[in-house]
């Protein structure tokens, strides 16, 4: 579960990006934020990323109230969260295969033979297992997109972020995409997508979170209100 | 296991992703450790030389007219018993009356004729010690012996030495200090340029949950290579101009003694790797700054 508590987060320059801010997501749930540019949707990220610490409030996911954790304990947390970025942010000298071991490698204790069926997994799930040798620059966009996605989920988190997955795709792969997203609301992941992509948010019909000025100012489900 | 090679791997990428920049860092180090390394051995041979003059130091002690031989060596064996001397010379009346003698030719007819009871020339006693530092100390305890006439020793020159050893040892200290902040800003800004074109994988290690030594780790053992290459060059190139050194010395200034290179090689490898690392780590924990913050 993800729960802001009266989450305030105001940056040195006097900025308030989140205001007050109250919203609960429970495990297993699958989330759109929106919002226009400086609704906050952006800060909310960094807040669950821990790349950013609240000014006042709580913020809590699952156990773990991110105000107060030492930064020590920052990088174990992380290994907990699945991130996706609009920009994809993969090792572009690495191939395919190495970019989704490196995950595993960086947590450790894993044998070669575990990481290899591992990623080779993970690449399945997303249909890239083809493409196990190929770099980034010779994969489409969207290919892209799910070896970052692979990289994400390898470590199995129980959280998914997503940052804009889409705005650097076209529509069809746009679909593609965030149906794989949803396919890991099946899996039992909590996913949380931030985008301002309105009309692809609403074909999917799930819990859609919008923001403005940092406040929170609606909270649906495409065709019904939240319970 | 596999993350240390790692590490080592992409140390040495590292190395050669800014070739020219590390090879820059590499040069500018081994200049300042040949330049310490220098310093190091030219106090270290001053010091030798000094020490082989202060080993001559001496005091001289002149004992009452009135005295007889045997009151004469019983105060040397008073003088022999005193802390930090370390031999005695006794110079009897007649032997002190003999070297005014050979010192004086010309004046044999007065010298002759002065009779044992006429002897104006006391007893002598030539102390040797053998710490400068404790000399005020010795000719105290000199001074304090009955029959003792008058001491002469030579402070100013134990001071002068004493002082000039200290301020080669103070312009050394400054020189590595200064040769070590030449060293880090170097290494600081070579690992920058490394940390800079790696800061997109860097920024994308910490969202993947890459702590901080994993991160880090790469960039120090490049400073330590960068430091360990620095040394060992820098040791090799002391060694050519050492050994052309003492071949020069030795056909020209005969009096000079110089230590054999291998008697300080160690020495000079421990300060070479001491600062090589230490600028080559710190100036890589410097240079990550914010980047392994997070």
């Amino acid at each position: 579960m993800i729960e802001f508590k009266n989450v305030t987060k105001r940056y040195p320059e006097g900025k308030i990006a989140l205001d007050n801010l109250n919203l609960k997501i429970e495990d297993g749930e699958f989330v759109f934020i929106m919002g226009d540019s400086g609704a906050g949707k952006t800060t909310m990220t960094k807040l669950l990323l821990r790349e950013e610490k609240i000014t006042s409030g709580e913020l809590w996911v699952g156990d773990v109230n991110l105000a107060k954790m030492p930064a020590s304990r920052v990088p174990k947390y992380r290994r907990r969260i699945g991130v996706v970025f609009q920009d994809f942010r993969l090792f572009k000298k690495k191939t395919v295969f190495e970019n989704v071991a490196f995950a595993l490698r960086v947590v450790g204790g894993v044998s070669t033979s575990e990481v290899k069926n591992r990623v080779m997994t993970m690449l399945k799930v997303v249909g890239l297992e083809d493409k196990a040798q190929n770099f980034p620059a010779q994969l489409s966009g969207g290919e892209q997109q799910r070896v970052a996605l692979a990289r994400a989920i390898i470590n199995n988190p129980h959280t998914i972020i997503a940052d804009e997955p889409t705005g650097n795709l076209d529509p069809k792969l746009s679909m593609e995409i965030m149906s794989l997203l949803v396919q890991m609301k099946e899996y039992g992941k909590t996913v949380v997508v931030v985008t301002h992509e309105e009309e692809l948010a609403k074909m999917f019909h799930q819990r859609i979170v919008r923001l403005r000025d940092g406040r929170l100012v609606g909270d649906e489900v495409y065709g019904g209100d939240v319970q | 296991m596999r993350r240390i090679a790692d590490s080592f791997v992409q140390a040495f990428k590292g190395m050669f992703r800014n070739g020219i920049v590390t090879f820059v860092s590499i040069f500018v180090l081994i200049s300042c450790l040949v330049f310490v390394g220098s310093f190091a051995l030219i106090s270290v041979n001053i010091d030798y030389n000094l020490s082989e003059i202060t080993e001559l130091n001496e005091i001289e002690v002149f004992l009452d007219y009135d005295l007889d031989d045997a009151a004469a060596l019983d105060i040397q064996k008073q003088i022999e018993a005193l802390d930090n001397v370390t031999r005695t010379e006794f110079t009897s009346k007649e032997e002190g009356l003999e070297e005014v003698r050979d010192k004086f030719t010309g004046w044999e007819e007065v010298l002759d004729n002065i009779s044992e009871e006429e002897n104006p020339i006391p007893y002598r006693i030539r102390v040797f010690y053998a710490d400068n530092a404790e000399v005020t100390s010795l000719d105290y305890d000199l001074k304090a012996i009955e029959g003792v006439r008058s001491v002469n020793s030579r402070f100013d020159i134990a001071a002068s030495i004493e002082s000039l050893q200290n301020g080669i040892s103070m312009v050394f200290v400054w020189f590595t200090v200064l040769c070590t902040v030449v060293c880090m800003f170097v290494i600081v800004n070579t690992i920058k340029l490394s940390v800079y074109s790696r800061r997109e994988e860097i920024t994308i290690m910490r969202y993947i949950g890459a702590s901080r030594s994993y991160i880090a780790a790469p960039f120090v053992l490049e400073g330590a290579f960068i430091g360990i290459i620095g040394a060992v060059c820098a040791f090799f190139i002391e060694k050519l101009i050492y050994s052309a050194l003492m071949g020069f010395v030795a056909e020209e200034m005969g009096m000079v003694k110089l230590y054999a290179f291998a008697e300080k090689s160690p020495m000079l490898l421990a300060i070479f790797l001491g600062i090589a690392l230490f600028t080559g780590v710190v100036g890589s924990l410097v240079s990550l700054g914010k980047y392994v913050e997070v």
